[in-house]
């Protein structure tokens, strides 16, 4: 297993968004994290993107983070895993890097939940993973 | 309306829908989406008129609300800053609002019952002159509406000519006869107007104007009367150099279409709000580094990799498909068969997906030429979303 190193970071403000949907905070996050590298990367560097995201908004979600982020040619994969989505995502992309599949993956979380209606936004944004009855 | 100043363009316009004397809205339209045809249609007839009053006048009110205006100018291509009025009201209300008017004013008038229809009038130097002759204003309440918008018809049409149309003439007062009548049937005109009078397609607000398009074509100054119920209004037509507009394609009858299941999609507000200006205005993102165009706008450029808020740029309306598909699968939520198709917007490059409409299923093919129309795209949590469809070019026979 090959040593596996955090190389950049970059993270929004957490707030409502309500100017902007995930489509906005996605490229914000990854071209931060890209900028944040002290010597530099490329985003053709990038081999392979984990993509944690617990409830879908604005479309299919690997697709989403692709197209917004300008991410065309890499597999991008998908995590849910309720609470741990994060550290999920993070852990599938450590796997890549330390098994030399890849050598540069980057890992980005993201939810927009106050895209529907304050008086049901947990309802509305989990009604696909609960049962409403 | 002030002198030296009158109607410069008007258009009147009819969806493809039903039968010749009575046209029904599509699946897709309401009083908004025809307005906005009616009114961009005038638009076209004088490039780069100015107008800075909308006046939208219709007997359909429930689904003008707040929000509406926006939607309107928006669709319009006029700035948002403009002031909208929107007045309940039929045929008298809709010339009243017309014979007062300031230069660059763009009255609409719509009506979704009893005959589809809408008509849009534009005013400003010269052009054709509207002067107040007489009103009469009686209450013979034939048709109500509770708070709710459910209609109640007194339905006598014999009581309504007798205490409506023909003593409301009489107490006008009128120097003549008139050259037209609105807001009765084309029976009822025909039998007091002078000479002989188009069939208008509808009675309602929009009535007003296609009767005043019928006095224009046949070249006659003279009166013009607008009826609804016990009131009336009649006005001096002095001609003048007026841009007519008129669509009025082949009546034909509305598909058969249907609905296997409903699909409960709620609407999100932020994300409708986010979307708006390039949605209901129909403008594409310009990154401001590559000058690439995308629809909707993005952040980050896929052409260059510049990052950052795109100026938004009016697409053209015009296009032609690229590939359409036809779906026969039920889709809730969705009436099927219905058809969409990939459209070129101009030579710019954009392509829009969107749902063809004013044509059966399976009517276009690729190359077609058509134009991208407002229309209700959907209801979500009661809420109308507009946005564009493709409607074909008539096909001359």
């Amino acid at each position: 297993m090959k040593r596996v190193a955090i190389a950049g970071a970059g993270m929004t403000t957490f707030g409502e968004h309500f100017d902007k949907g995930i489509k906005e905070l996605l490229p914000m996050a990854v071209s931060e994290a890209l900028a944040s590298v002290d010597k530099g990367i490329e985003r053709s560097d990038l081999q392979a993107a984990w993509f944690g995201e617990l409830a879908t908004t604005d479309g299919f979600p690997s697709g989403v983070l692709a197209d917004s982020c300008g991410l065309l040619d890499i597999p991008i994969t998908h995590i849910e895993n309720a609470c741990a989505t994060g550290n999920d995502a993070l852990r599938n992309a450590f796997f890549a890097v330390s098994s030399g599949h890849v050598d540069v993956a980057i890992v980005v979380g993201a939810d927009k939940v106050r895209d529907t209606s304050a008086r049901s936004t947990f309802w509305d944004w989990m009604a696909m993973t609960r049962d409403m009855a | 309306m002030t002198s030296q100043s009158g109607v410069i363009a008007l258009a009147t316009h009819l969806p493809p829908w039903g039968r010749a004397g009575q046209r029904s809205c599509g699946p897709d339209e309401d009083v908004v989406t025809l307005a906005v045809a009616a009114g961009s249609a005038a638009l076209d007839l004088v490039p780069g008129a100015k107008v800075d009053l909308v006046v939208l006048v219709t007997r359909d009110g429930a689904p003008l609300d707040t929000g509406v205006g926006p939607v309107v100018l928006a669709a319009l291509g006029l700035p948002s800053d403009i002031s909208l009025t929107t007045v309940l009201g039929g045929a008298p209300a809709a010339l009243d609002a017309l014979a007062s008017a300031r230069p660059g004013t763009l009255l609409l008038t719509a009506d979704t019952s009893g005959g589809a229809a809408s008509a849009a009038a534009l005013t400003g130097a010269g052009g054709a002159e509207l002067t107040q002759v007489s009103r009469v204003g009686r209450s013979v309440p034939t048709l109500v509406r509770d708070a709710a918008g459910v209609e109640f018809d007194y339905s006598d049409a014999r009581l309504q000519r007798e205490r409506g149309l023909l003593l409301g003439l009489e107490q006008l007062s009128l120097p003549g006869k008139p050259l037209a009548v609105a807001g009765v049937s084309p029976k009822d005109a025909a039998a007091v107007c002078e000479g002989t009078p188009a069939a208008l397609p509808t009675a309602g607000a929009s009535s007003a104007l296609f009767a005043l398009a019928d006095v224009l074509r046949r070249g006659e100054a003279g009166l013009l009367v607008s009826v609804e119920q016990g009131l009336l209004t009649a006005v001096n037509v002095q001609l003048g150099e007026v841009s007519l507009g008129v669509r009025a394609p082949e009546p034909r009858a509305l598909p058969k279409r249907t609905v296997s299941a409903e699909a409960d999609i709620k609407m999100s507000l932020p994300a409708y709000d986010r979307a708006f200006d390039a949605k209901v205005g129909l403008k594409a993102g310009k990154c401001g580094t590559c000058g690439t165009l995308a629809l909707p706008p993005r952040l980050y450029c896929l052409s260059c990799g510049h990052q950052g808020p795109t100026e938004l740029i009016a697409l053209p309306r015009r296009g032609s498909v690229y590939t359409t598909v036809t779906v026969h699968v039920p889709v809730p939520g969705l009436a099927t068969p219905y058809s969409l198709a990939i459209v070129e917007l101009g030579d710019t490059g954009v392509r829009i997906t969107v749902h063809v409409t004013d044509a059966v299923p399976g009517a276009v093919a690729i190359d077609d030429l058509g134009q991208l129309v407002l229309r209700r795209v959907a209801v979500r949590s009661g809420i109308p979303d507009y946005g564009y469809a493709f409607a074909p070019d008539e096909v001359s026979a």
